[in-house]
Order: C-alpha cells, then sequence, then structure tokens
C-alpha cells in the first residue's frame, strides 16, 4: 500500500510525499525494471514451484509446537 | 573427567555415601545453560561431582550434590561457591568432601546446611556406618567407571544426538520437556538400535532411566497439584502447565490452517502417544510408593548388567520390577523398539 500511494502520489504532483518515512519505497518506484505488468507478473509467477510442505517439516512444526523438540539445541 | 582427576577416589566413596542414603547417584552432571552470544550456543556455568537424586513416596523430587576436592586450601571459597550452585538450582542438601577442611569452614557450613567431610572422616563413617571394605569398593567402583565410560563413548559415537541430550540437556530442562524430548528421540533412533550391540542395548536402558525420572517428577507434580482429577492435571502438565498448554493449543490451530488435510495423520496436537503414556502415569501414581524406587532399580539394572557391579538390582520389590518393565514396553510401543533392546530388564 505504501508503494501505491507513492505511485498516486508521484502521478498527481510529480513528487512522493515529503512526510512519509519511506523514501526507499519511492525510490524504487523510479527503478528500470522494478515493477512487472500484470502479463509479465502471471507469466513469472506461473514458472515458480509452488512450496510443498513435506511430512517431516510438518513433524517438526508439530514438535516445536508440542515442546519435543531439539534439533535447533 | 579423565582417568588422571586426582579428586575420583572421593568422588567414587561420595556416590557410594549417597546410594546408602538412598539415592541414585551420578559422577560429573554438568550444569549449563542456553543464551545468546554471539549465537544461540550452549554454556557450561558448573557441575555436580556427584549428583544423588530419590523420590519420596508421593514421588516428589529429592535431589542432593556434592563438591569433592583432593586439595586443603580454599575451603571457604568452595564452600560459598556450592551453596550459591545448591540455590541457584535448588538442590536440598550439599556436601562438601575435601582432604582436610579448616574449622572457619567448618562454622561456616554449619551456618548454611552443608555436611563437610575430610577424606578421612568419609572414610570413616562409611566403615563404621555401613561397614564398607574401603579398598574393594574404590576397585569396583573404579572399573565400573571405566565400564561406563567405555560404553558410553561407544554408544554416543552413533547415537550424538541423543548422547548431548543425556550429557548436557537432560539435567538442565523441566521435567515436561524431558518427556517428550526423549520419546521423541528414541522414536527417530528406533531403526538403527542394533539389539545385538551391547553398546547400544546400555544406551537405551539410560534412555530408559532417565525418562523414568522425568515421568516420575511429572507424576510427582500431579500428586501435588491435581490428585481429584488427575488425568486432567496430567494432559495439562504434560505440557508445562495451563497458561503453556493453552499457548500451544492456540499457536496449533494458528499453524494447522495453513497445513494440508493430506498432513491431518501427521499433524496433531497430542502425539499419539498421549493416551497411553497417561495411563502409564496414572498406574505409577496410583503405586507410588512402588513407583519411587523404579530409578534405583533401573539404574541397577545398568549396573549389574552391563558395568558388572553384582546385585545392585536385587533388591527391588514385584511391583517396582512389574512397573518398570512397563514403562520399557511403553517406550517400546511409543518408538517402535524392538523388544530385545531390553531384554536384560524383562529377563528380570
Amino acid at each position: 500500500m505504501k508503494a501505491l500511494d507513492q505511485a498516486i502520489a508521484l502521478l498527481q504532483t510529480g513528487e512522493p510525499h515529503l512526510e512519509s518515512e519511506d523514501v526507499q519505497s519511492a525510490r524504487q518506484l523510479l527503478l528500470p525494471g522494478h515493477y512487472l505488468n500484470p502479463t509479465a507478473t502471471r507469466a513469472r509467477f506461473a514458472s515458480v514451484d509452488p512450496a510443498t510442505l513435506t511430512t517431516p517439516a510438518v513433524e517438526y512444526v508439530n514438535d516445536i509446537i508440542r515442546g519435543a523438540a531439539v534439533d535447533f539445541d | 573427567m579423565t582417568s588422571i582427576d586426582k579428586d575420583l577416589p572421593q568422588k567414587y566413596l561420595t556416590k557410594v555415601l549417597f546410594e546408602k542414603l538412598g539415592y541414585v547417584a551420578e559422577i560429573a552432571v554438568q550444569i549449563t545453560s542456553k543464551s545468546y552470544k554471539t549465537g544461540y550456543a550452549r554454556q557450561t556455568y558448573s557441575d555436580y561431582d556427584v549428583l544423588g537424586v530419590r523420590f519420596e513416596p508421593d514421588l516428589q523430587l529429592l535431589r542432593i550434590a556434592a563438591e569433592c576436592k583432593s586439595g586443603e586450601a580454599k575451603a571457604v571459597e568452595e564452600l560459598l561457591k556450592l551453596k550459591g550452585v545448591l540455590t541457584a538450582f535448588g538442590i536440598q542438601r550439599g556436601y562438601l568432601i575435601k582432604s582436610k577442611i579448616a574449622q572457619n569452614a567448618r562454622e561456616l557450613a554449619g551456618n548454611v546446611g552443608i555436611t563437610t567431610f575430610s577424606a578421612a572422616e568419609l572414610q570413616q563413617f562409611l566403615t563404621t556406618a555401613f561397614r564398607i571394605d574401603l579398598d574393594e569398593t574404590l576397585r569396583t567402583e573404579a572399573a565400573a567407571n571405566i565400564s561406563l565410560r567405555t560404553l558410553d563413548a561407544r554408544f554416543g559415537s552413533g547415537f550424538e544426538q541423543l548422547w548431548k541430550y543425556l550429557r548436557f540437556e537432560f539435567w538442565n530442562r523441566e521435567c515436561h520437556r524431558n518427556v517428550q524430548a526423549l520419546l521423541r528421540l528414541s522414536a527417530s533412533l528406533s531403526k538403527q538400535l542394533d539389539k545385538r550391540d551391547s553398546a547400544h542395548r546400555f544406551g537405551a536402558m539410560r534412555v530408559l532411566y532417565y525418562l523414568s525420572l522425568a515421568l516420575l517428577e511429572l507424576c510427582g507434580k500431579v500428586i501435588a497439584m491435581g490428585l481429584s482429577d488427575p488425568g486432567r492435571t496430567f494432559s495439562v502438565q504434560i505440557f508445562g502447565g495451563a497458561r503453556e498448554r493453552r499457548e500451544r493449543e492456540v499457536l496449533f490451530d494458528m499453524v494447522h490452517q495453513y497445513v494440508p488435510s493430506s498432513q491431518d495423520a501427521v499433524f496433531a496436537f497430542e502425539p499419539d502417544y498421549m493416551s497411553g503414556l497417561s495411563e502409564l502415569a496414572m498406574r505409577l501414581i496410583r503405586s507410588a510408593s512402588d513407583a519411587a524406587e523404579i530409578p534405583r532399580f533401573l539404574h541397577g539394572v545398568i549396573e549389574e548388567k552391563f558395568m558388572g557391579i553384582g546385585d545392585r538390582a536385587g533388591g527391588a520389590g514385584t511391583v517396582t520390577r512389574k512397573l518398570s518393565q512397563d514403562i520399557a514396553l511403553f517406550v517400546m510401543k511409543a518408538a517402535a523398539l524392538d523388544r530385545a533392546i531390553f531384554e536384560e530388564l524383562l529377563a528380570y
């Protein structure tokens, strides 16, 4: 939302919000190629494998919740 | 501790004293803690030269510890350090054993409730009060200690994580965490345990001994906190108390939303073994005075069968033996272990 606010401010006034604490987000808007259009974004997401939750990972999370995990010691 | 530890004879005799007082005794127990320094790491505070544990007939845990020194100087400093350790870690009684103890240190020891023995006094007390043959005792304990270290090293080389847990973590954690962690570690190692390897059977028996300590301490909490509904009290205390259980339940519910339903078989708030564990705990509570002797019996079986000390477990009562075997059978089922892993105990 910060990026959107900054984008609207840039379109309306040509300047980012002066009161913004996140100057970095405004700077990033001006970098070429940082934001993709919807079509390019969909194509990029389609090539990314979705994360899978394996049984050992689920068991490990379960151990941490129960207080039985010792792996991180 | 190494073979050139010049305090060892005193530690052996102190261990024997603790056993004569009804405790199960262990030499060189590390006191550690975890903290963030450059990263999350274990720090060693100190150690107990000898630590003794036993359970009252209502399963309340008692712990005593000794500082053993072969030197003659600095008795006051050592006394005050021991007092600090006893206070910081909730040890009920302390003993300072030194070659000689200055009179001013003895006066101070009396004021802070620590028992002092010079080496000669300890030997005399063991000889007169318990009719112990000192030479024979020292030979037996030294040989047993070598057996213990050898088997322990062999077990540790194959099961490092479990070995480290017993060595550095067990005595520094709450009992409910120890119960769950030991069962989890046992289950993860079940396929590697070789019933033909004596070091593996020794290690499994050690795990069983430590698990019995943690489980009995938990049962003691149930007796002290909620005997009118012991099942419910146990189900709360196994997670560390009401607030801790509730926090874990809420966290579980939140995470559950993101775990696919296909993983429901492995993602559950209570482990599969919980009903069996609760049933076992109720059995221990119902026979509390006999259950209180379980650690001494299990430790006796280890000393007798693996360390070559004769007749250490023979004095245990029938109910104590049966309950000990019940714990072993439960662990076998919960961790999918082969029955032969506990053959020394089950044949008793």
